[in-house]
């Protein structure tokens, strides 16, 4: 079973301005409804295989949103 | 038709606009309702809307552009999501009743409205403001349209800003008759509410508009509803822009918005402002002489000349610059707004006359401004309202211009 790393986000802002940095800087991964089973304040969540986590950091550190990151199967 | 309404609503746009619309139609999907291809271009759609936004109002909190069907919206719920019994705000002449009609509401709930009031020539005084807020002790907010609906005249708003601020006043600004066509810098003027419509001087579709909100403060949600996530919440969601948003957004309009206001920032609200305000020179020279004319709101010392050419920057260059307009003015200057009457013909008829044997369009009565009406004095004859856009041509304006001598001729 492949394991991805799961991102939430506190607002759909943030999530859509992690996609767009993201999507600048080729991260692999791509914005998911967020599972049902994670709870946060945003109902989209970004989806990548673990060995991206370095790239997304670098593509999101200069934006004001709020994350998390939890493994996933 | 030769178009001269635009404070009213754009005529002419951009050609993108429409092939933005078009394309949307298309193509995209709902808002936050999945994460297939169409809607995910709608909500990047709308996320680059709300950045462009923030750009061109150089505003440094795009998740606090909260866009709305119009600038009446967005007002209704900036105003009666903000204040309480026993509140004082004040708001001015000048407003339109978009801002006039909410505060009616208001002052039925129990809070208390002051009015910064015109002079007979339409003027607003910062000393009469300054007196108020000196007289009435804690004001929650100003209330005020950035430049008259109806004679053009624009608000000084740093001016204003540097008045209320040291009393701890909120400046809420309309600014439906200049976005996009006067800069506004939010942080330089102070501003804590920036309303706009996007179907104006913005040029997109209608049924688009929004408010840039300040991050210290907050506006209770007038509308509450599906956002697309938390729904199991009974409440509108804390996070913004959903805090304000809710149901189905016009992704349409806004891709309509997003694309009229990147030819905006393409060009700069600088040179668009030099251009109607040269249309507005040659109107106005057209129609000097015209015996029996009375003009609203251009009588300032000076300012006629000064005004048309704008304290703003030469613009950079390139295929978009403008021909050098001139020396700078003193400020508040105007809007390509001219208001005016024929002896004493009725407004509407004046107009009519326009539109029927000259085929041009402009807005005659009342322009639901009732109380810069009653300041001038013209609430009975209303006024013939000419307001010029960018896509507006030298023969258009000399055609109204011959247009108005032959009616004001008889």
């Amino acid at each position: 079973m492949k394991t991805y790393l799961v991102v939430t986000f506190a607002s759909t802002f943030d999530a859509m301005e992690a996609e767009e940095k993201c999507r600048e800087k080729n991260v692999p991964g791509r914005l998911i409804p967020l599972p049902p089973d994670i709870r946060a304040d945003c109902g989209l969540a970004w989806r990548m295989p673990p060995e991206a986590e370095e790239e997304f950091d670098q593509a999101v550190r200069n934006t004001s949103g709020r994350y998390l990151k939890e493994f996933r199967y | 038709m030769i178009y001269m309404n635009h404070a009213a609503t754009a005529y002419k746009r951009p050609p993108e606009v429409a092939e933005a619309v078009m394309e949307a139609l298309s193509s995209m999907g709902n808002e936050y309702r999945g994460s297939s291809a169409g809607e995910m271009s709608a909500a990047r759609t709308i996320f680059g809307c709300r950045k462009r936004l923030a750009e061109l109002f150089h505003f440094p909190h795009p998740e606090r552009v909260v866009l709305t069907a119009n600038a009446t919206t967005a007002m209704n719920m900036v105003l009666l999501g903000s204040f309480s019994r026993g509140d004082t705000v004040i708001a001015t002449d000048w407003d339109h009743n978009c801002v006039l009609r909410p505060l009616h509401i208001l002052e039925q709930q129990g809070i208390r409205v002051l009015w910064w009031r015109a002079d007979q020539d339409g003027r607003l005084d910062p000393v009469s403001l300054q007196r108020l807020i000196e007289e009435e002790g804690r004001i929650r907010a100003l209330i005020c349209t950035h430049a008259s609906n109806l004679t053009g005249r624009l608000l000084d708003l740093e001016q204003v800003s540097g008045i209320i601020k040291k009393h701890g006043i909120r400046l809420i600004v309309d600014a439906s008759q200049t976005a996009g066509a006067f800069p506004i810098d939010m942080e330089a003027a102070g501003i804590d509410v920036l309303v706009f419509t996007g179907h104006k001087s913005l040029m997109g579709p209608q049924g688009t508009g929004g408010m840039c909100v300040v991050p210290d403060l907050d506006i209770r949600p007038l509308i509450s509803g599906g956002t697309g996530f938390l729904s199991y919440e009974p409440a509108q969601p804390e996070s913004w822009p959903a805090h304000l948003e809710a149901g189905t957004p016009n992704g349409h309009g806004i891709a309509g918005l997003k694309a009229a206001v990147e030819y905006i920032l393409a060009r700069g609200p600088e040179k668009i402002h030099r251009r109607e305000m040269e249309l507005t020179k040659r109107f106005l020279k057209g129609i000097s002489g015209i015996d029996g004319l009375g003009i609203y709101g251009w009588d300032d010392e000076g300012a006629r000349e000064a005004s048309l050419y704008g304290s703003l920057p030469e613009p950079s260059g390139g295929e978009n610059a403008m021909p050098d307009a001139g020396t700078e003015m003193t400020p508040p200057g105007h809007m390509p707004v001219v208001a005016l009457n024929i002896r004493d013909i009725p407004s509407e008829e004046a107009a009519d006359m326009l539109a029927e044997h000259f085929g041009i369009a402009v807005r005659a009565g009342a322009h639901c401004a009732p109380r810069m009406h009653r300041a001038l004095g013209t609430m009975q004859q209303g006024a013939v309202r000419f307001s010029f856009g960018y896509f507006n041509t030298e023969e258009e304006i000399d055609s109204a211009a011959r247009a108005l001598k032959e009616i004001a001729a008889g």
